[in-house]
């Protein structure tokens, strides 16, 4: 009962003396905040663009395929037969055969949604040749499924094959070098927070060395010198990461019509993407970052 | 002068004269020095102890060592050799994280009064046990009790720059013994005040220790040691050079 009556006391007393702290260090406090919001608004900016990202390499993913494009004399039985063979490779998820007639419907229906002219009514005969398409379990099998199709027993069917291999190695590459390039630019900029944090609370104890020195006199444990410092660490982090949300919140609609224009093709939902994952590393990292701040500058210190 | 009435109940509690059920002395010094890393030795082979409910002067010219052995008693100093047991602990044993518990029992007042000056007088009282944790209950009884010890309740809604030194350094005596402290030392207590005012902290001091709390006064102040005739414990030099019994600031003979 006494100890939680302490505790309480402990707590709200904290509190008060790290909102004394901050009010009474404004200017350190506000540059500390500004410096926060910076980072958690850089942080947040990675984490939309990184979502998009992977969303787009997802959708190039599924849309990554091999097709085996077949010889005009190939018939309609021996097609068969060769898909069944193409079925038989590992890493294969599905086969579709589509006929030539089907090709040319489909090129016509092409046509006509891009409002272009038909001329395929000019041709004598249908130019498109049949084909295989195959889904693959996983963009990393492309090439090989694509070797593999010139060994089944009926590879002499088959006049050319086109592969995805490029865009999808081209999607990899590219976002892999974004990821790293965003993790080092966070690195560098929670540095940057840590170093304004870690001078913000210094300043606050060096501003209250005497009643400090007060509180050890009169035997006051550890963690009632140093609790509030780390209010005020994680107080700074929480401002910082309110005002990034506010700011994206106000910027939500803008972002949202910027990352339709970025990946044009991909249905990417950016509203449940600021409410969920943004809204919560934001916030934790503002808050771990305002902790971790204190902590460093308390180290040894106020023992 | 002081307003007395209850206020004795809670530290009389403590029972000035109970040696017999707790024998150790309050401190307890075996050989002990202290040598700062420069080399200098700032006290060297001290023996001393303070028996509960004792008061006692430390005197000594600038420079003997009489902040070093206040600094140890609070462990802000540790000793380079030898044992300081004080309010029950070993100093040198206790832990960093342990220290405030010793600093509970010892109640420190100082020449420059140390005073918070955004907050009251009963809330500079308050503060020594607010930071222990105590209830509120508890807290409200222990300040109006010391308040009352030192003569302050009339003043206990003003400021320090709202008083004068006297007034500011009974609060710092009133909070040295808000937590009930086995221990009380003050450091030139009456360094900043006038003669009159020195000779009201002086006689406050005295009857904290009649209410059973061993003091132990370091001061340079000549005319109240030799008036008041208590135990005298003299350095010079680092090294302990007289301990007598009802004595005067200056050695006779």
């Amino acid at each position: 009962m006494r100890e939680s009556s302490g505790n309480r006391r402990l707590l709200r007393l904290s509190l008060y003396a790290a909102a004394n702290g901050l009010t009474r260090n404004r200017l350190a406090t506000i540059a500390a905040t500004i410096t926060m919001t910076l980072m958690l608004t850089v942080l947040a900016s990675v984490l939309v663009i990184r979502a998009g990202l992977d969303a787009a390499l997802g959708y190039a993913d599924s849309k990554v395929q091999v097709v085996a494009y077949l010889k005009p004399t190939v018939t309609a039985a021996t097609a068969e037969q060769v898909r069944q063979q193409i079925m038989t490779i590992g890493g294969v998820s599905g086969t579709t055969y589509v006929s030539a007639d089907d090709a040319l419907n489909a090129f016509r229906k092409r046509l006509k949604e891009r409002g272009e002219p038909d001329l395929t009514g000019d041709l004598g005969a249908n130019p498109l040749p049949a084909s295989i398409q195959i889904a693959l379990v996983t963009p990393a099998d492309t090439a090989r499924v694509a070797d593999a199709l010139t060994t089944i027993p009926l590879a002499a069917s088959i006049s050319r094959v086109i592969d995805g291999r490029s865009l999808a190695d081209n999607l990899v590459s590219i976002t892999s070098a974004l990821r790293i390039a965003s993790l080092i630019v966070l690195l560098g900029f929670s540095l940057a927070v840590l170093a304004v944090v870690v001078n913000a609370i210094r300043l606050a104890i060096l501003s209250r060395s005497d009643e400090i020195a007060i509180m050890r006199l009169v035997g006051a444990s550890t963690t009632w010198v140093r609790l509030p410092f780390i209010f005020e660490g994680i107080a700074i982090g929480l401002a910082g990461a309110l005002v990034t949300l506010f700011l994206f919140g106000i910027l939500s609609a803008s972002i949202g019509s910027l990352m339709l224009n970025l990946f044009r093709v991909l249905p990417i939902e950016t509203s449940s993407i600021l409410a969920g994952e943004v809204a919560l590393s934001v916030l934790g990292a503002g808050i771990g970052l305002g902790a971790l701040g204190a902590l460093l500058s308390l180290r040894g210190r106020l023992g | 002068m002081t307003d007395h009435g209850e206020a004795s109940i809670g530290i009389a509690a403590q029972a000035p004269h109970d040696d017999e059920l707790r024998p150790d002395p309050v401190v307890a010094l075996h050989g002990v020095g202290v040598t700062y890393p420069s080399g200098h030795a700032a006290l060297a082979g001290i023996d001393l102890t303070l028996e509960r409910g004792e008061f006692a002067f430390l005197v000594g010219p600038s420079g003997a060592g009489k902040s070093t052995l206040v600094g140890l008693l609070v462990r802000d100093v540790l000793p380079t050799n030898g044992t300081v047991r004080v309010a029950g602990y070993d100093v040198h044993a206790l832990r960093a994280s342990d220290v405030h518990r010793l600093r509970r029992r010892v109640g420190v007042v100082f020449q420059d009064f140390r005073l918070l000056p955004r907050r009251t007088v009963r809330e500079n009282i308050a503060f020594a046990l607010e930071v222990t944790g105590a209830p509120e209950s508890e807290i409200d009884v222990a300040v109006g009790r010391a308040m009352r010890i030192v003569g302050l309740a009339h003043l206990a809604d003003r400021y320090p720059a709202e008083l004068s030194g006297g007034e500011q350094q009974r609060t710092a005596i009133a909070r040295a013994i808000v937590g009930e402290p086995e221990l009380l030392i003050a450091d030139e207590p009456t360094g900043n005040l006038d003669p009159l005012i020195s000779w009201e902290i002086m006689e406050l001091l005295v009857q904290i220790n009649r209410l059973g709390v061993t003091v132990l006064v370091a001061t340079h102040d000549s005319d109240i040691v030799t008036t008041l005739r208590r135990r005298v414990i003299g350095l010079d030099g680092g090294r302990l050079i007289r301990d007598e019994a009802h004595a005067t600031y200056h050695r006779v003979g």
